[in-house]
């Protein structure tokens, strides 16, 4: 039975061939083959109706997947609704989303601890080559580089009904199997897939010993000498005006270089844009084009944010602050103070404890890799009187590894994440933090990947559309691994030798974060450390905690995080501002309306008056948003509930009510999930003639019975209670020290929503309330939410009531936008909490640094100590009350 | 002698097939509960080929993917325990049936109803052999060498263990008022009185919530707690090992409920004496079978319906449950009782 | 060996026999690709930190040490329960036919002293629960 061959038993070669058919005809039953045919069919039948998928999301199609299981779509209608969280009980896995290299060890330890007979589908553009971030240095260029793929689902997210044809497409596929030639009973085919390592960079040890040796060769070195650099502009200073970049050494050392056949192909693609280009493309004329040069033109308004402080009231700050702590401690630059590095921490007790107005609260902290220096910039308010934004600077040395700044972890703990983060990307030491190590990607990784002079490993320009994507006849288009030296999205440094130490047992990411034991026992039992994740049922994706319990109580907990990081800061600074858009869309997946609006906003604050967003644009927006907020908290609730262990009932009927708001969304936008609706200055496209009525319908006949119903069955639940009341408790001022954002800081009886802090777009016109709970526990938590889409519902009432007519956009739909040089930071009060976004413009068609300061990410920062003392079945409840998503956390 | 026993073999292989089936259909039946409770349809499509409406063969392509799955044992599990384990599982389970009556069970009736109808002792046979299942559990975790499986196993046998007592002490106000441990006697009892939760409503909440705890299914299944520990004490099995902690929890739930409804609800019996002891032949047999199983099943449906709509207990809060309430409320329950027995039955 | 359980031990072999099929069943016909990862313990993917057996909490122990004393008094229960009321009482007089062991219950006479000593017994039982509960062995925290 082990290895049952095609071949027909012996005595059918001795018997004459009409005797034969004679004898299958009237004598026997049936013929080997038909036998064989129909053990097949029951076994076939078998694995296609019993299909049970491995538990497990990825990024943004697995909301999808989720949402597969809900009542409109419903999986289960297959026998394919069995979800189980561990491989063992697993037949199909589901790839749902972008592939990091972070992650794809532990794709495939779960692959392979599957038992046979096991399928895959990848789902989704990033699962199937890469998708949309492809070009990221964190992303895996397709799942099959490792995983045999049995069905492809296209699309970016696959609705799904997407999911479901895949589903019937594997199906079929396991029709045409036959038991004599399946692999997995084949003794001679291996199945086991070898584990990458994380070492440099995501090394696949079948190929280790090409890669050591094209490593050692320097190609990759050799073929970014002749790339076009992305150009570095110099920091902005007090006085002077910004200097003309294109004096730039790296570039002019290029020009004496002959050009490449990629340089030659790249001018050829540029000749429309490229006067000189036309012809022969000489490289002197190819090189200046290729580096962005930083025009001298237009400068946005220097302001750190839309409502801010004031120029006179910092400059009054800056004067008390040199007055306080000695002259020359602060300078303004481009209204923010520069710091001198070693009274940062001075600077910020003084601004915490003692100024007039308590800068309490740090909203966002990331740095910049200017010509001459870092800049790492904090971005400060105060919970006692919001919307007095101020941005401070620090500066220290550009070099690799050389800037080192003092930390504020003690002063702010919302700084931790942050700051780690920036070590993580630029290479900027801290000191004084005592954990710094790298956060999304792994301890062993060979770069700092936001400097500006780290280029991908697909990389080709500073800026897209690369020119080997433009199609210009057959042959001339690149895929990106033609690009690498390695053929795959690899890079490691030339120097890298150490190939023997690389072994798949490694764990470079969560090793050094093992929480410490600590002693509250006098019996000496042993303590567990246990990791949850990446793969789990309740860490929302893909996301780690390494625990550690005694007993079931949890006395040291770390969050592992990085699994998702896809490079969303990079690929920002290659985008042109517009084609940003999208990306925003996959940040936090559940709102992608309320990511645009942010992005938007950023943007808009640039370009200044001229993008002011009609009337009509700003109601939509509006209407936009507190749908998208209504959406992601019913999506939170529901999940909160899950992880509270009831099974799936409650979160599916706050996905029946997503639904309907995805129904409007797509209408709209045309995509249910991914929406890229806002553009800069108004939206895409107007609303759907009787759009509006049936949103009406939606907000004002059914939002509200769901809340209520809600609210009825689950807000009074006794074991509901038990489980939330007092559980994971943060303090009003722990709640504003770490920095905590949305409904976890307003849970918290911090009335701070950004809404009503620092208003934006038309928000200042609507009746609502800012909602906050009285104790910060589980329970506040879960009914903040509640509340706030109360409020939603009444701000989505006054807004479908008063919608004018009217244009959408400022002027006509142009997809070349003029940015001025300069800077902003954005902020929304997304479903999450604040989500801010950092933009420095150079003048260029694309944003020169891009940062995301994404709610969920900083959030977490809370999680530990929430958890402390709390049991294990609390930590799921914890995490699911931050409502995490983490496309957002990772980015 | 020799025809005694096979007809007691034919009698129990006509049981176990029957519970078997049940048990398969019985996870069909959660599967499209679970779906009407969700507002979805729920499996529909297994059988389609062959004009099988509603899904119905859902179970057996389950079955069929099981057996021909593979079976890991993975590398650092003691295999001894590790195939132990399901097996104890499945066979405490099923073993409880062996007292069960599934009818009218007396030397009067057509036949026995019962695989083994002269137990007296009835009851603590099958919390003795329920018992028993604890271990299948902490084998199974202990085995794994997985921690989310320890953990679970862990958890399990604390839960178990504990409320044991509450659904030991929960009974005992019926053994004490029917003067028996006898199955039978207990349903006859209340059919010649009243139903057993007239008589002991506190009794048989106490035995409800122990019963959802002893059979691990929500509110109370901490051992598996899938949001917490992936799959609890089962992590590390695959194929049919896996399937068959999976049939013996049903398995459990069916004996739970059959008990529920024979100690509680009067097993065969109805209001009225519509249906009584005194009744013998062919028809009432089959009427008292066939209400014994509706309201068996009535009871399955209930634990399925708890299953999909309430959240899950916190360990802590759990063991609080059954020590600090359940426990004392069976002592009080149990003194009430007697005191009151004694009271009525010596004032006769 | 009673007749009475011989129908048990019969089940017994019978379900053993069920249980056993079933592995034989799926260790033949399922496929076997034995790999080094596959025989690694499952942890969300990692691998694993340390060794999964190990010296756990001792509340555990005590609960299940509590749980002896309780399930032991128990035990002792069961026989009065039936025992107190089985004499006299109608119920258990119709006792199924060849069962071996016949109704004997406690005599009238005594029946209130064992009353008495039954509720002294169950407020010795309450006190030591109440002493557990005192000592924290109830605590989880």
């Amino acid at each position: 039975m082990a290895n049952p061959t095609i071949s027909r038993p012996e005595w059918s070669t001795v018997i004459d061939s009409v005797l034969q058919k004679e004898l299958e005809q009237h004598v026997l039953v049936t013929s080997w083959d038909k036998l064989l045919n129909m053990v097949d069919t029951v076994y076939n039948w078998g694995r296609r109706s019993s299909l049970w998928p491995l538990g497990f999301g990825l990024a943004c199609c697995a909301i999808e997947m989720i949402c597969t299981a809900s009542s409109r779509f419903d999986i289960a209608r297959f026998g394919a609704e069995v979800f189980r969280g561990s491989p063992r009980q697993a037949d199909l896995m589901i790839v749902s989303g972008t592939v990091t290299k972070t992650m794809m060890p532990m794709i495939a330890r779960l692959y392979d601890q599957m038992p046979e007979p096991k399928y895959v589908i990848s789902m989704g553009a990033c699962a199937t080559g890469g998708g949309p971030f492809k070009e990221g240095y964190n992303v895996v260029s397709g799942i099959d580089k490792y995983l045999p793929v049995d069905v492809y689902i296209p699309g970016c997210p696959p609705t799904p009904q997407a999911l479901l044809n895949g589903l019937i497409m594997l199906q079929k596929k396991i029709d045409g199997e036959h038991i004599t030639n399946a692999p997995w009973y084949r003794g001679d085919v291996e199945r086991d897939i070898p584990i990458p390592v994380l070492g440099p960079d995501l090394i696949d040890l079948r190929t280790v010993e090409l890669t050591a040796e094209r490593t050692a060769l320097g190609l990759a070195e050799v073929r970014e000498a002749d790339l076009p650099k992305p150009s570095k502009i110099p920091a902005p200073q007090p006085e002077a005006e910004v200097v003309d970049a294109s004096g730039n050494g790296a570039v002019g050392a290029e020009a004496a270089k002959p050009p490449s056949k990629i340089d030659l192909i790249r001018a050829k693609a540029r000749g429309e844009t490229l006067p000189a280009a036309g012809s022969a493309a000489p490289a002197a004329a190819a090189a200046p084009a290729a580096a962005k040069p930083a025009k001298k033109g237009k400068r946005a308004l220097a302001r750190p944010s839309l409502v801010w402080l004031g120029d006179e009231g910092l400059k009054e700050l800056a004067a008390r602050l040199d007055a306080e702590l000695g002259a020359g401690t602060v300078s303004i630059v481009q209204a923010g103070l520069l710091v001198a590095p070693e009274k940062l921490v001075a600077v910020a007790l003084y601004l915490r404890d003692k100024n007039p107005i308590k800068y309490d609260y740090l909203a966002s902290l990331q740095s910049v890799h200017y010509e001459d220096c870092i800049e790492i910039n904090y971005q400060f308010d105060s919970t006692i009187r919001p919307g007095s934004l101020i941005e401070l600077r620090v500066r220290t040395a550009e070099a690799e590894g050389q800037g080192e700044v003092p930390s504020l972890y003690q002063v702010y703990r919302g700084a931790d994440f942050q700051e780690r983060e920036v070590f993580d990307m630029m290479g900027v030491r801290f000191t004084g933090h005592p954990e710094l190590k790298r956060i999304l990607m792994w301890e062993g990784y060979a770069y700092y990947p936001l400097r500006k002079d780290f280029l991908e490993p697909y990389y080709e320009a500073p800026a897209k559309v690369f020119p080997s994507r433009v199609d210009e006849g057959f042959g001339q288009h690149f895929r990106a691994e033609e690009v690498n030296p390695h053929g795959t999205n690899l890079k490691v440094p030339q120097g890298f030798t150490d190939w023997a130490s690389l072994s798949s047992g490694s764990d470079p990411k969560g090793q050094p974060l093992l929480p410490g034991a600590i002693d509250v026992q006098e019996l000496g039992t042993d303590q567990f450390i246990v990791s949850m994740g990446p793969q789990h049922p309740s860490t929302h994706g893909v996301f780690r905690l390494n625990l550690r319990v005694d007993g079931e109580t949890i006395v040291g907990l770390k969050p592992v995080m990085g699994y998702m990081h896809r490079n969303h800061e990079k690929i920002g600074e290659r985008n042109t501002f517009l084609m940003n858009f999208p990306f925003t869309d996959r940040l936090d997946y559940l709102t992608s309306m309320g990511n645009n609006f942010g992005y938007a906003l950023a943007v808009e604050q640039l370009m200044g008056e001229d993008s002011r967003p009609p009337e009509r644009a700003e109601y939509i927006r509006i209407i936009m948003a507190e749908l998208t907020r209504i959406a992601s908290h019913m999506w939170s609730i529901g999940f909160l509930l899950n992880d509270l262990g009831a099974f799936f009932t409650p979160a599916l009927y706050a996905i029946e009510e997503r639904e309907l708001i995805l129904d409007l969304f797509e209408w709209a936008a045309g995509s249910r999930m991914m929406c890229n609706y806002f553009r800069f200055g108004g939206v895409a496209f107007d609303l759907p003639p009787g759009w509006i009525e049936r949103c009406r319908g939606v907000v004002n006949d059914r939002i509200d019975k769901k809340i209520d119903e809600f609210d009825r069955y689950l807000s009074q639940n006794e074991i509901v209670l038990d489980r939330c009341k007092g559980v994971g408790v943060l303090t009003p001022d722990q709640a504003i020290n770490y920095s905590t954002a949305g409904p976890v800081l307003r849970a918290s009886n911090v009335a701070y929503d950004i809404r009503r802090a620092a208003p934006y777009s038309i928000y200042d016109r609507f009746d609502f309330d800012v909602i906050t709970g009285p104790n910060g526990d589980l329970y506040d938590r879960y009914y903040v939410r509640l509340l706030e889409m109360r409020e939603s519902a009444k701000i989505l009432k006054q807004a479908v009531r008063d919608i004018p007519d009217g244009p959408i956009l400022p002027g006509k739909k142009s997809y070349q936008i003029k940015v001025p040089a300069g800077e902003a930071y954005s902020r929304v009060e997304n479903p999450k909490g604040e989500l801010g976004y950092y933009v420095v413009a150079d003048g260029s068609g694309s944003a020169y640094r891009y940062h995301v300061r994404s709610p969920s990410f900083i959030n977490l920062t809370a999680l530990e100590p929430m958890c402390l003392g709390h049991t294990i079945a609390d930590v799921v409840g914890i995490l699911g009350s931050l409502d995490i998503v983490l496309g957002e956390v990772d980015r | 002698m020799l025809w005694v026993a096979i007809g007691i073999l034919l009698k129990i292989l006509v049981v176990v097939s029957i519970a078997l089936g049940t048990v398969a259909y019985l996870i069909y039946v959660e599967r499209k509960v679970a779906a009407y409770a969700q507002d979805r349809v729920g499996p529909n499509r297994a059988g389609k080929e062959l004009g099988i409406p509603f899904g119905l063969l859902q179970p057996l392509a389950d079955g069929a993917k099981m057996v021909l799955k593979e079976d890991v044992i993975p590398g650092y599990v003691s295999r001894p325990l590790y195939m132990l384990a399901p097996v104890i599982a499945i066979v405490a389970a099923m073993i409880g049936f062996a007292v069960v009556p599934f009818g009218p069970v007396g030397p009067n009736q057509i036949m026995n109803f019962q695989i083994a109808p002269n137990i007296n002792i009835g009851i603590l046979y099958v919390f003795a052999i329920g018992s028993l299942a604890v271990y299948g559990i902490i084998l199974a975790g202990w085995a794994s060498n997985n921690k989310y499986a320890f953990l679970g196993a862990l958890r399990s046998s604390a839960q178990l263990i504990s409320y044991e007592i509450p659904l030991g002490m929960s009974i005992l106000g019926m053994v004490l008022i029917a003067g028996s441990l006898d199955l039978n006697q207990i349903v006859n009892w209340q059919d010649r009185r009243v139903w057993g939760v007239v008589v002991q409503p506190i009794g048989f909440l106490l035995f409800l919530v122990s019963a959802f705890a002893e059979t691990n299914r929500l509110p109370f299944d901490l051992p598996e707690s899938e949001q917490e520990l992936v799959g609890g004490y089962h992590t590390e099995y695959s194929a049919m090992k896996f399937g068959m902690f999976f049939l013996g929890e049903y398995l459990h739930v069916i004996t739970v409920s059959y008990l529920t409804v024979l100690l509680f609800f009067g097993g065969w019996s109805l209001p009225f004496h519509l249906l009584n002891q005194n009744q013998i032949g062919f028809l009432s047999a089959v009427f008292k079978v066939m209400v014994l199983l509706f309201k068996v099943a009535l009871m399955i449906l209930f634990i399925m319906w708890v299953r999909w709509t309430l959240p899950r207990f916190r360990y802590d809060h759990l063991m609080d449950l059954a020590w600090k309430s359940l426990i004392p409320l069976s002592l009080v329950n149990l003194v009430a009782t007697a005191a009151i027995v004694q009271l009525i039955y010596s004032s006769r | 060996m009673s007749t009475e359980f011989t129908p048990i031990f019969l089940f017994l072999l019978v379900a053993v026999a069920i249980a056993l099929s079933m592995m034989i069943a799926s260790a033949v016909l399922g496929p076997h690709k034995r790999t080094k990862v596959k025989q690694m313990p499952y942890e969300s993917g990692m691998n694993p930190f340390g060794d999964a057996r190990q010296r756990f909490d001792v509340r555990y122990y005590l609960i299940a040490i509590v749980f002896l004393l309780f399930d032991v008094e128990l035990l002792f229960l069961y026989p009065w329960a039936v025992a107190q009321w089985s004499g006299g009482v109608p119920a258990a007089t119709s006792a199924p036919a060849g069962s071996t062991l016949g109704p004997v219950g406690i005599p009238a006479e005594f029946r209130s002293l064992v009353f008495w000593e039954i509720q002294f017994f169950i407020v010795i039982l309450a006190a030591a629960l109440a002493y557990a509960w005192k000592k924290g062995v109830f605590e989880w925290r």
